[in-house]
């Protein structure tokens, strides 16, 4: 590959030698510069058919998306099976994409159609999902707080080092919340897709959407709080 | 001012970060997280909860998986 040291270009090959193509570039190596933009690199497959474009694209999203799919099937050959359904989907849908949203935010919904589809079939989704209540009991009757969210971790939580335990615990909360309301945590708070581009993609409406985002909060915070309360009764 | 509780500040919660609220809402959650550390407390947990559940699942595709996807892309786009 004849990339100079000083170069920020990045050559992608070809996907094969006797590619049949006949839009594919006659020279098999296009150079894509790394500040070249995903809607440029759209732009140019969709008018040249470059497969460089698209496998900088791949390149670009493949870990977020794996991300994505890992989260929502916990198994990495699943995650996998999801992650190549959505670019083998994606590099057919390409050509029709007209970018009213970002490609990166495309991809993801792509994604996480695919393993709902998938945990549907598995009968891993209830078509009806049991509503999250992850503060029980809190509040008394006349909504002021019963239990105080206390700890001393709340005066500092945006100081909170991640380490490997934490993360652990994160991790398994995450696992173990409803698929529904999984897949609108990674979507958003993950992703960072809007709200209507969330209840498309998993055909509900925004106030749905929204309802089970603040849920799976509530529920991770819930986690947190019981992880460094705990932390803090054993350091007592 | 709108005097709002505890379970309707939490309830609200994506709203106010968001800014998404009323005018006279947030006003009133403002006040009211003025002079409810609970919920203040409460308020700081839920941000960071979204903040480090989102630290906590960023990963890389291993490069084993990261060549058996393309090796499957290069086939069936043929």
């Amino acid at each position: 590959m004849g990339v100079s040291l000083n170069s920020r270009a990045a050559i992608i090959h070809g996907t094969s030698p006797a590619d049949p193509n006949p839009k594919a570039p006659m020279n098999r190596e296009a150079i894509v510069d790394a500040e070249t933009t995903d809607q440029a690199l759209v732009v140019r497959f969709q008018q040249t058919g470059d497969r460089a474009a698209f496998e900088e694209l791949v390149r670009r999203h493949r870990d977020r998306v794996y991300g994505l799919a890992l989260r929502m099937m916990k198994n990495e050959e699943e995650a996998l099976d999801i992650v190549q359904e959505t670019f083998l989907s994606a590099f057919r849908k390409l050509p029709e994409f007209r970018g009213e949203s970002q490609f990166g935010s495309w991809v993801y919904r792509i994604a996480a159609n695919f393993a709902l589809m998938r945990l549907r079939h598995q009968r891993v989704v209830d078509q009806v999902e049991e509503p999250m209540d992850a503060l029980g009991d809190r509040f008394k009757e006349d909504g002021r707080w019963a239990v105080f969210p206390t700890g001393l971790w709340a005066r500092r939580a945006d100081q909170v080092v991640l380490d490997g335990e934490l993360r652990e615990v994160l991790v398994r909360a995450i696992d173990a919340l409803p698929e529904l309301h999984r897949a609108v945590f990674l979507l958003r708070d993950v992703e960072g897709l809007s709200y209507e581009e969330i209840a498309q993609a998993l055909d509900t409406t925004v106030s749905a959407v929204k309802s089970r985002l603040h849920r799976a909060r509530l529920a991770l915070r819930e986690e947190l709080n019981r992880y460094f309360e705990g932390k803090e009764v054993r350091s007592r | 001012m709108k005097d709002v509780r505890c379970k309707e500040c939490v309830d609200l919660l994506l709203d106010y970060l968001e800014g998404a609220l009323p005018k006279e809402m947030e006003e009133a959650l403002d006040a009211h997280f003025m002079g409810c550390p609970p919920c203040l407390d409460f308020l700081d947990q839920y941000r960071a909860s979204a903040k480090l559940g989102r630290e906590a699942i960023a990963t890389e595709m291993p490069k084993e998986l990261a060549d058996k996807l393309h090796e499957f892309l290069s086939r069936e786009i043929e």
